[in-house]
């Protein structure tokens, strides 16, 4: 990405710039929030800010990063301090691979593409459910790398976390991830046969 | 070299591309040569691309258009 000259000209050009990455700040203020009207709020709100404090951002580094760090700041700061749903408790360690594990556990084959196999396993729905349920810590680590693609280092810089409790918190939380969707799983009577629609 | 417990360890780095090419290497050939950790590598790649595939969302048109208006407005 270039770097943006702030002169009173270029401040559109600017702003329409970061309006380019509207639709990835909804996604995931979408499951930061859990719902749509907080989200649209939380998007609205890092724009006024990015707006305002446009010159903190510094021309030629990622105006990306830039917008999730005001984004996952004020979800932090403003929107979950007058939440009414409070928090959920982290569980803790969970064993590593749960999902893998607990199938291999059950038996189950996972065929000759098990990244299709453990894709069509799962719908839509208990994805996002499965999300909504981690610690919001957690959860913001997930997304911000399996959603966003952000290295650690750049989650590191969003969040204001060193980079060793980013990878704990991304390892708990696709940990408990996997565990919801093998309750999800459990609950259907889950088999793999069913999940590659043969048999 | 590496070994299962070694892949065990750093899968989820690999897969994150936070390894270095040097590490990653080394990991690449040991799941060329392990079905056990190759099938585990292509089971997580799928679950870490569930989150992208189910978590899409296009921002609504009215919330720019409130963006524009409250900038420029």
């Amino acid at each position: 990405m270039q770097g943006i000259d702030r002169t009173i000209g270029d401040q559109d050009e600017f702003f329409e710039e970061a309006l380019a990455h509207v639709d990835a700040l909804y996604r995931t203020a979408l499951r930061m929030t859990r719902n749509p009207a907080d989200a649209e709020d939380l998007v609205q709100e890092a724009y006024l800010k990015a707006h305002r404090f446009r010159d903190g951002f510094k021309p030629g580094t990622n105006l990306r990063a830039w917008l999730f760090r005001i984004l996952t700041n004020t979800f932090i700061n403003d929107y979950r301090k007058r939440s009414r749903q409070p928090d959920v408790t982290d569980v803790g360690d969970l064993e590593e691979y749960y999902l893998y594990r607990r199938i291999k556990e059950s038996g189950e084959e996972l065929g000759t593409n098990p990244e299709e196999t453990v894709m069509n396993m799962f719908l839509d729905d208990e994805v996002r459910e499965a999300l909504d349920k981690l610690p919001d810590q957690n959860r913001t680590a997930v997304l911000l790398a399996d959603l966003e693609d952000f290295s650690y280092k750049d989650i590191a810089e969003i969040t204001g976390a060193p980079i060793g409790t980013v990878m704990s918190r991304l390892h708990r939380g696709r940990a408990q991830l996997q565990k919801n969707l093998w309750e999800y799983a459990q609950s259907r009577g889950y088999s793999t046969d069913k999940a590659r629609g043969t048999q | 070299m590496r070994d299962c417990q070694d892949v065990a360890r750093e899968l989820h780095e690999f897969l994150d591309r936070e390894l270095t090419d040097q590490e990653a290497h080394l990991i690449e050939l040991h799941l060329e040569r392990c079905p056990k950790c190759y099938q585990l590598e292509r089971f997580e790649t799928g679950v870490i691309k569930l989150v992208r595939r189910d978590c899409e969302e296009a921002a609504p048109e009215h919330l720019k258009a409130r963006i524009r208006s409250m900038v420029h407005g």
